[in-house]
């Protein structure tokens, strides 16, 4: 068969063309670690796709600075003080300064309190998708699966929803799940929940992203979600579904997979390295691109041992306090606290 | 010297040709070797998942036979008998395989399930296309149903049973019941993937005209932000939640705005004073549009085109020193052209954009040089 699309999906900060990179390079070389490798070698097998959306969110800010300054110049030019329209193009111009707000916060209000842009970003990471798949050969088959992160996770759910969804319109072409959903979806730090909106879906267990061992509904094949228990992100309402999620024929297959891991290495632990770096993380996910057996309970068992005696526990012993502190509780939902909380975790 | 003569059987009976014998390719060898003394399922998987199996690696004469007819390129568009003449043109000898591999199994009943199964479900799809059903109608035409799945060792959504045929036949591998059911279980992982591969190119019109419709909106999207009115924060966020709502009423599809509310933005523009000097007709002006609208519609080119709105101005003009303020109505036309009329001590102001104040100060200059001109020529003319 034809390569396996990989396809990575960013989250929030300010990512340019080739962001993945180091995430690739990851993944590569964590997977040449294993026996596995030896029978299917990666390049052999897959190929990434990396999908890009932060730009839209930067166009949008640009824009702001740019109207505002023709006012402004307008302004100079005419010797006018025109207070009020000078508060409003000073207000207008303030998001395109690159502080950490604009360039990360910014763009996850954008996506969870504007719906145009929203619904921008939503159409742009679509038609990445979708252009990859058509470029494959037509006379293979192509699997492919979705790694998604942080503020990536939650775009991802809505691109899918709308994908997969029976209600889906016509005018869109129909996306029959049998036919072209992603094997497996990766969803890491997922905040999908946090930011749903009755816009889309109120309730994202109940939208069309799902595994489902049958193929005529569901988003994926399986779905694995992972939290690192010490990052506070995607704490707040956080993904957890039920035991019977979606439904139980599909929870028996084990289709859906909960992963929580708790190292730290640093106390960047929301970082996405820091996640796939982990075998806890990357080894669900190897033997789902492959074949189970080949990368068997006992080789893992020795990659886990390798990677917890070389976690550096002493030092992030202080670290772990400060993340405890800002730990919100499963269920909170007061923005006031959650946005505290960010503000804090990232002056940490 | 078991486990060599082991592999060497197991190479001849997974990777022999279901016609007449042909080299694999060498890679597939290989990859057979590096699993043989890993159970019999865990082997087929690993051929499957490499492409051996009816992959793109798979030399077999089936899957050269089968794959003959299917183009790397999708043709432009391909309609819906060439589709369905291409699924055929794999099916067919896939069913003819079948056919054989029936004929050399009719003594074991375990292999000869495998391949009865097989040979039910592709005759399912056969009579499906011939009567030109669609995947909506008969999900024996989803291709993902035809996939072998490794995590769970079962399809999609067909019911081959493999896995319990390979795990009833091979409590010891080396039994002539465990060769022959491994060698139908590849056939049939064979046939299986050339089927999942005629399904997916049949089902490729889903991918184009949904990527299609995608760019679209995409294109339109674009255009919203970038060719009508700059939006402020501010207006981003009214119009942002009018068009939520619209999103939430139509379940999560809408398409973009065709219309944009427009509120305390900030304009600059170009004061025009007709009675002027030229070098001084267009002074640089500053207003605030409190209230308006600007609409358009969307062409085929997902332009917003024919646009035209409206507003309450209020223009600052420099008095003495100090800052007044006229109130006007602005008018708009193809998003950046607009002329706002403004009234003062009875007196009119003219506020106009700067796109067209370009254009009216341009164009005045071409009547002015051509009357210039004109007159020249007249004098010339009158001269002789």
């Amino acid at each position: 068969m034809a390569k396996e699309l990989i396809v990575l999906v960013h989250g929030m900060g300010d990512t340019t063309n080739d962001w993945s990179a180091e995430w690739q390079e990851l993944l590569r070389d964590r997977y040449q670690s294993y026996d596995v490798s030896r029978l299917m070698r990666f390049d052999d097998l897959f190929e990434f796709v990396e999908i890009n959306y932060n730009n839209l969110f930067d166009d949008r800010r640009d824009a702001w600075k740019n109207a505002a300054a023709k006012v402004i110049d307008a302004m100079q030019d005419s010797g006018l003080s025109a207070k009020a329209a000078r508060t409003l193009a000073d207000l207008a111009s303030k998001p395109a300064d690159d502080t950490f707000f604009n360039t990360h916060w910014l763009d996850v209000m954008l996506y969870r309190f504007i719906p145009p842009v929203a619904e921008q970003v939503r159409t742009r990471v679509e038609v990445q998708m979708l252009e990859a798949l058509r470029k494959r050969p037509a006379n293979e088959v192509t699997r492919w699966s979705i790694l998604a992160h942080s503020l990536g996770t939650s775009v991802t759910h809505d691109v899918l929803h709308q994908m997969f969804s029976p209600n889906r319109p016509a005018a869109r072409g129909i996306l029959p799940p049998g036919v072209l959903r992603p094997r497996v979806l990766m969803m890491t730090a997922n905040v999908s929940r946090l930011l749903e909106s009755r816009t889309l879906v109120s309730d994202v267990y109940q939208s069309a992203v799902h595994p489902s061992e049958s193929t005529a509904s569901g988003a994926c094949d399986y779905f694995l979600n992972v939290r690192n228990e010490w990052d506070p992100i995607p704490k707040p309402k956080m993904f957890r579904p039920t035991d019977d999620w979606p439904d139980p024929l599909s929870r028996a297959q084990d289709r859906y997979r909960n992963i929580l891991i708790n190292s730290i290495e640093n106390v960047n632990v929301h970082d996405v390295a820091h996640y796939y770096r982990n075998p806890r993380t990357h080894i669900p996910l190897f033997r789902l691109l492959t074949v189970p057996a080949l990368l068997p309970d006992a080789e893992a068992s020795r990659a886990i041992a390798a990677f917890d005696a070389a976690t550096p526990l002493a030092r992030v012993a202080a670290e772990r306090k400060k993340l405890q502190k800002l730990s919100l509780a499963d269920d909170e939902r007061d923005w006031s606290k959650i946005l505290q909380m960010l503000v804090a975790y990232f002056n940490l | 010297m078991l486990r060599s003569l082991r592999t060497l059987v197991y190479c001849f009976l997974v990777l022999l040709p279901t016609g007449r014998a042909a080299a694999q390719a060498p890679d597939c060898t290989s990859v057979a070797s590096g699993v043989a003394a890993l159970e019999p399922l865990v082997q087929l998987s690993t051929l499957y998942r490499v492409g051996c199996l009816g992959g793109s690696r798979d030399t077999d004469p089936l899957t050269v036979a089968a794959t003959r007819s299917l183009p790397e390129q999708f043709p432009d568009g391909a309609s819906k008998r060439e589709l369905r003449l291409a699924l055929l043109s794999v099916l067919n000898p896939v069913l003819e395989a079948t056919r054989r591999e029936r004929s050399l199994h009719a003594a074991d009943p375990t292999a000869q399930e495998l391949v009865e199964a097989l040979d039910s479900v592709v005759h399912r799809v056969q009579r499906a296309a011939i009567a030109e059903l669609s995947g909506d109608e008969l999900r024996e035409l989803d291709a993902l149903r035809w996939s072998w799945d490794p995590s769970i060792n079962a399809f999609g959504g067909i019911d081959i049973p493999i896995a319990s045929a390979i795990s009833a036949s091979c409590a010891t591998p080396s039994q002539p019941a465990c060769e022959r059911v491994v060698r139908s279980a590849s056939f049939v992982l064979r046939a299986t993937h050339l089927v999942e591969r005629g399904l997916a190119f049949h089902g490729r019109p889903f991918l184009l005209d949904a990527l299609n419709a995608s760019s679209r909106r995409d294109a339109r999207w674009t255009a919203y932000f970038e060719s009508t009115v700059t939006q402020f924060p501010w207006e981003l966020m009214l119009n942002g939640k009018l068009f939520g709502r619209t999103l939430q009423r139509q379940q999560g599809f809408a398409e973009p705005p065709t219309s944009q509310w427009i509120i305390a933005h900030p304009v600059a523009g170009l004061e025009y004073e007709p009675r002027a000097t030229a070098d001084a007709r267009l002074n640089p002006a500053v207003g605030i549009e409190v209230l308006g609208i600007n609409r358009w519609r969307w062409s085929d080119e997902n332009a917003p085109v024919r646009a035209w709105g409206a507003s309450g101005v209020a223009t600052y003009v420099d008095q003495g020193g100090t800052d007044a303020v006229k109130l006007g109505v602005l008018l708009r036309v193809a998003h950046q052209y607009s002329v706002t009329v403004t009234l003062r001590d009875g007196r009119p102001g003219w506020m106009l954009s700067a796109k067209l104040g370009e254009w009216v100060s341009g164009r005045r200059d071409a009547i002015e040089t051509a009357m210039r001109l004109g007159s020249t020529r007249n004098a010339e003319l009158a001269s002789r």
